[in-house]
């Protein structure tokens, strides 16, 4: 009682001054205009349809018997726990954040009590979590009842994951304790899996398919509140998930194994994360930074630019160098190759699908990539005063600043232009003007002017960060909540709005100049000399954006915006 | 009082801490001195029962930490190197959540005085966020002043303190010892930090202890007849010339 009582106030005192703090917020305009955003996006998606029509399931449900898909499901989630076991990773068990660690650790507390404290706080954020994933699975559109429901399956079933993770790494750890190697347990693992799908054969072959469904028991137990209709049915099948829950509680509680050193190393590493994040260098991943060789030399005849985007090479992720470039180059070629020498077995031929996926994942990459390549000012704001020092003027800095993200989204996008170029030959008889002459043409076209307009994108999101430092994700503290997710949607539908913008008068150039020359020149090269003006145009975009922004930059006093 | 009596930590092949061995009596402030990685931290999260040893003994005021880990908690307190405090907790709610924990009644009063006396009671409603270095170290000292600790474990203590700073955190560890008879374990590589507060000291290397014994004592251990030796002095040649 005594642990629940200070989990409760630590939650219930967290929960009261983040409102607090949002609330506060709330008084600056953009925090509002955020808020508002995050509301009506809620409202839009989430709340609108709250009229009790459509039931859960329905999409699965027209393709599968309920039975079959409570199997399915069940063997998903086993396997999943398998999985669990086969590759825990480094996870303690029970994670501790570090004023945890520092607060409770040396506390009166014994072992027993901070797991009961970590097992009720993982609880309760199970239900954080499911009241998550209910809206996001539409559950509000069967009504405020259908939402409840789906809340208590989504607990129970974030619950028993969660608890068996926990069991599973304390196993782990214990095993470990006692001897056994990280091998010896995939192998005893591994053994027991094929024992136990020998099982199952011989099983099935004495009893039938419906000796599957008793192996599967536990995981059926935990997905059925989700697949039932009535109100009586659902409480019989939420009963036997809840008391999953209750058994790998006890599980856990009774393990007792040690968990301290795991977890103060779990809590040490995410505190790193979160001060990177909190000091603007982003998350991290694949451990520490290793020294490396610069992606070129640095030679007295380049451009102080070069300079910089030598610098924002450096920092991106080790395995976007050249040689994976050359390397994916050289499979995409083989690879669409031995596509195309494949069979046609019905449908459309593999080789097109994957042309036409990789033409989304292209669109997809010039809409999104640059907020997911931020190597560039955005990463810097934090060193603004250093560069402002540099004897540059600020479009120059800006200019060398965008060069690394522009590199490497036009890098992945002519892959991708490579791929859907060589998968999207039409059949014969099939879009005559769709030549390889045409092919090529526009092909050519496109890679060209591919880091024009990459560059224009990322330079929305560079001009927000520079206009709204203190909006930019790498300025702001650690703050979460609906204003702040409100005001990544107005970024990125400013982003979107900006696209089409610079979209625009590039693509009526271009329009009227194949309408224009193309019954002179033949398509092909119509396509191609309307490369040139879209071109202009996308470099003029740049050239405004770079000399509009490059004075805000050299007025910035980015301790005075935080300040503000 | 604490006792330690063959402590050894092993983290797989590795030993960090190899059969060490020592007592601070109450009123006594103990100097844990030694190269980089020679243990010291480790042995203060052994000994306040953060992690478990893998073997030896730990008593905290007469208690046993392996027998009784929460009646021996309740006699100590630990001040890690860094202020790790919750993001989303003013400093009054933090004292208020370390009096939960510890089982303090009616601490209001009491944590007044020690904000008053750590001279952070005016940011009392504020948060971690907006608080210095220095203030949340105070604030990490005033928590875990809160139970009235008999024992009590410092890292680094003088950490990002301005030098006002420092000086009342030294006369603070000194009343501590002299006033209120706490058994106190200072870990840092500051030695004229250990020199001006600590009555004993302990010289570790590799996990083993070199030298334990009062100031004077230890000092003559090494200083080879020469007179007005520093701790800087002696620590350089117990550790034969390891980096601090």
């Amino acid at each position: 009682m005594h642990v629940f009582a200070t989990l409760l106030y630590l939650r219930a005192t967290t929960l009261r001054n983040k409102l607090l703090g949002t609330l506060r917020r709330l008084r600056q305009p953009k925090y509002l205009f955020g808020a508002l955003a995050a509301v009506a996006y809620f409202w839009f998606f989430f709340f609108r349809h709250t009229n009790g029509r459509g039931g859960p399931n329905h999409l699965f449900a027209a393709i599968l018997a309920p039975d079959s898909i409570e199997i399915v499901a069940a063997l998903v989630l086993t396997l999943f726990a398998v999985l669990i076991w086969v590759t825990p990773g480094d996870n303690p068990g029970l994670a501790f954040s570090e004023a945890e660690v520092a607060f409770l650790f040396p506390a009166p507390l014994a072992r027993r009590q901070l797991i009961h404290y970590k097992l009720i706080d993982g609880l309760l954020m199970s239900l954080v979590g499911a009241a998550f994933f209910t809206l996001l699975a539409g559950g509000m559109n069967a009504g405020w009842l259908g939402a409840l429901r789906r809340l208590g399956a989504w607990w129970s079933l974030n619950a028993n994951i969660t608890l068996h993770q926990t069991a599973a790494a304390l196993t782990i750890a214990r095993l470990s304790q006692a001897g056994l190697t990280t091998d010896r347990r995939r192998l005893v693992l591994i053994g027991g899996l094929g024992l136990g799908l020998l099982i199952i054969v011989i099983l099935v072959v004495q009893s039938g398919a419906a000796a599957v469904e008793w192996l599967l028991w536990p995981a059926r137990l935990a997905v059925r509140p989700f697949l039932v209709q009535n109100a009586g049915d659902y409480l019989l099948s939420l009963c036997p998930a809840i008391l999953l829950v209750a058994v790998h509680y006890a599980w856990v509680h009774r393990m007792e194994s040690p968990f301290e050193e795991a977890s103060i190393a779990r809590a040490q590493k995410t505190g790193e994360t979160i001060a990177r994040i909190k000091s603007g260098r982003g998350v991290r991943f694949g451990g520490k930074i290793n020294a490396r060789s610069g992606p070129f030399t640095l030679t007295d005849r380049l451009p102080p630019e070069a300079a910089l985007l030598w610098k924002n090479l450096m920092a991106a992720p080790a395995w976007l160098n050249r040689k994976v470039f050359l390397a994916a180059l050289g499979v995409i070629i083989l690879g669409v190759r031995f596509l195309q020498g494949q069979a046609n077995i019905g449908g459309p031929k593999l080789v097109t699908v994957v042309g036409f996926i990789a033409l989304a994942f292209l669109a997809y990459l010039l809409i999104i990539g640059p907020q997911l390549i931020r190597n560039d000012l955005r990463s810097d704001l934090q060193n603004a005063d250093l560069l402002k020092a540099y004897p540059l003027p600020g479009w120059r800095i800006l200019l060398g600043s965008l060069l690394a993200p522009t590199l490497i989204l036009s890098c992945i996008a002519w892959l991708l232009l490579l791929t859907a170029g060589l998968g999207l030959v039409p059949p014969a008889g099939k879009a005559p003007w769709f030549t390889p002459g045409f092919r090529i043409s526009a092909g050519l076209s496109l890679a060209g002017l591919i880091p024009f307009l990459c560059a224009v994108q990322l330079l929305v999101p560079n001009a927000a960060a520079l206009l709204f430092p203190a909006w930019s994700q790498n300025t702001r503290p650690m703050a979460g909540g609906m204003d702040v997710m409100g005001q990544r949607l107005i970024f990125f539908a400013g982003q979107f709005v900006c696209l089409l913008l610079a979209l625009l008068p590039a693509v009526a150039l271009a329009g009227l100049t194949i309408f224009a020359t193309q019954w002179l020149i033949g398509l092909p090269a119509a396509v191609a000399l309307a490369a040139l003006p879209v071109l202009l145009v996308f470099a003029g975009e740049v050239w405004l954006g770079l000399r509009l922004l490059g004075p805000r930059f050299d007025r910035l006093d980015i301790s005075s915006e935080m300040r503000a | 009082m604490i006792e330690v009596s063959g402590l050894t930590k092993c983290y797989g092949d590795f030993t960090a801490v190899n059969e060490l061995s020592f007592t601070v009596q109450p009123g006594e402030v103990m100097g844990l001195v030694g190269p980089n990685g020679a243990g010291k931290t480790t042995t203060l999260r052994c000994a306040t029962g953060i992690i478990p040893p893998t073997a030896g003994t730990l008593k905290v005021a007469g208690i046993d930490l392996a027998a009784d880990p929460v009646a021996a908690k309740r006699q100590l307190a630990f001040f890690a190197d860094e202020p790790r405090l919750f993001d989303h907790l003013t400093v009054r709610q933090h004292l208020a959540f370390a009096a939960k924990i510890y089982g303090v009644p009616a601490h209001e009063e009491r944590a007044t005085a020690l904000l008053t006396e750590l001279e952070i009671a005016d940011k009392a409603d504020q948060l971690p966020g907006e608080l210095s270095r220095g203030m949340k170290q105070k604030l990490v000292i005033a928590c875990g002043l809160l139970h009235s600790p008999k024992v009590m474990y410092f890292d680094e203590p003088l950490t990002g303190l301005d030098p006002l700073g420092i000086r009342r955190m030294k006369n603070t560890i000194r009343r501590l010892a002299r006033e209120e008879g706490a058994a106190i374990i200072l870990s840092s590589h500051l030695l004229s930090l250990l020199e001006e507060v600590c009555t004993h000291v302990l010289i570790m290397k590799q996990g083993r202890r070199i030298a334990v014994g009062t100031l004077p004592d230890v000092v003559a251990q090494f200083s080879q007849g020469e007179a007005d030796v520093s701790l800087e002095e002696v620590f350089i040649r117990a550790t034969g010339n390891s980096e601090t």
